[in-house]
């Protein structure tokens, strides 16, 4: 095997590695996540394989909830709303305001919990993504008939709307569900986003 | 002669607005390599003996000590600790592995650190018997440093104590800004503090926006 063999193989090695079954999608705009190929998605109860869709924000009506379903019993789902104008004011707001902000939208993330299920836990932290885009990042975790049922939400205050992404999963913490989901929840970025964290 | 009387008075007020809107109140000053920060003309350093000529200061480095921290007054009784050296107790080296760490993070390790740095700061508020909250967050300075956006408030007799915290994970090294004022909420002393936190930003040259 020749040097250049070599060189080409270790520089194609990583992308091969990221793409095996995953898919990169495009959420709406210039938001893209990657989702595993299998993923099928479920509009008003069709369902239709993920491969043959180009954008989520093409196929359900803003405002509309749309269900990913995935491997390992993690349930994906997508909202874009029209509501820009919420959208603009929190990208305007001023450090402090956006702690407060985030402080109220822990306190929904929490109440929300603890109407699913008992011992309901919640945490919500901002971030941004791109540098462009305020995000809220939320964790909650409660308990029903027995069952530990967790979710990671990512809500995206985006030019056109508010981008909200949720995963749910049941099972203990280092499943392979959450796996799963935290990954597609780190995937979240702008499109074509060098950095790993945008 | 009324034409050009009323061209000059709207070139005024043009003129006017528009450095009333780049805020001509303050002063955009180098922080550390590509950090700015926005602060009042009449702000004093803390055991500087002489009043700084902010005109002339481009930078906030020459005025750091070799501990590399410094204290900035700027009036409503807040004081400005900024930190621009290793993360506090950590050798240099250890501070870069910890600086990119964190920077490289995917968003969920960043929203559990950021989880148990909020659960650390709630036992610190906790473990002191007053009584008061805090929250812990992450932001971003553009689209190149991660940080941690944090703030605590408590009681001390009647009055209230605030605590805003503005930790930007720079390229090997953390700076830290923190800002600590006595007051009620919406009081000019948070005013003024979210003005200043607001305002640290990229250099407008290194901005991608």
């Amino acid at each position: 095997m020749s040097y250049r063999t070599i060189i080409l193989l270790i520089a194609f090695m990583p992308r091969f590695a990221q793409a095996a079954g995953w898919v990169d999608v495009i959420a709406s705009d210039d938001i893209a996540l990657s989702l595993p190929e299998k993923a099928v998605v479920k509009i008003a109860g069709a369902a239709s394989k993920l491969a043959d869709i180009g954008s989520l924000a093409d196929l359900a009506e803003r405002g509309v909830t749309t269900e990913i379903v995935l491997d390992n019993n993690v349930k994906f789902s997508v909202c874009i709303s029209d509501d820009f104008a919420t959208a603009r004011r929190t990208n305007a707001y001023s450090r402090l305001e956006w702690l407060l902000f985030q402080a109220r939208a822990g306190a929904t993330f929490l109440e929300q919990a603890r109407t699913e299920g008992s011992d309901g836990i919640a945490f919500a932290s901002g971030d941004r993504i791109g540098g462009r885009y305020r995000t809220i990042s939320a964790q909650s975790a409660w308990t029903k008939d027995g069952a530990k049922y967790s979710r990671i939400s990512l809500d995206i205050f985006h030019k056109d709307g508010i981008v909200s992404f949720n995963l749910d999963w049941t099972g203990l913490r280092g499943s392979s569900s959450e796996k799963l989901a935290t990954e597609i929840f780190s995937s979240v970025r702008i499109k074509n986003a060098s950095n790993q964290h945008d | 002669m009324t034409r050009y009387l009323l061209s000059k008075f709207a070139a005024i007020l043009v003129v006017l607005y528009i450095s009333n809107a780049f805020g001509a109140e303050t002063l955009r000053i180098v922080v550390f390599d590509d950090i700015m920060i926005s602060i009042p003309p009449e702000t004093t350093v803390k055991g500087h003996s002489t009043e700084v000529n902010w005109e002339e200061t481009k930078s906030l480095s020459s005025l750091i000590p070799s501990d590399g921290k410094i204290t900035l007054l700027p009036g409503q009784g807040i004081e400005i600790n900024i930190g621009t050296g290793n993360t506090e107790g950590t050798a240099a080296s250890e501070s870069e592995k910890y600086v990119q760490t964190i920077q490289k993070m995917s968003r969920a390790e960043w929203i559990n650190w950021l989880t148990n740095m909020n659960r650390a700061l709630i036992f610190d508020i906790q473990n002191r018997k007053v009584k008061g909250a805090g929250l812990v967050s992450g932001d971003q300075v553009g689209n190149r440093y991660r940080a941690m956006l944090a703030r605590s408030v408590w009681y001390e007799g009647e009055a209230l104590q605030n605590l805003a915290i503005l930790d930007v994970f720079h390229k090997k090294s953390m700076i830290g800004f923190t800002l600590k004022w006595s007051g009620p909420e919406g009081g000019e002393g948070e005013k003024l503090a979210d003005q200043i936190l607001s305002s640290i930003a990229l250099a407008p040259d290194q901005s991608e926006h």
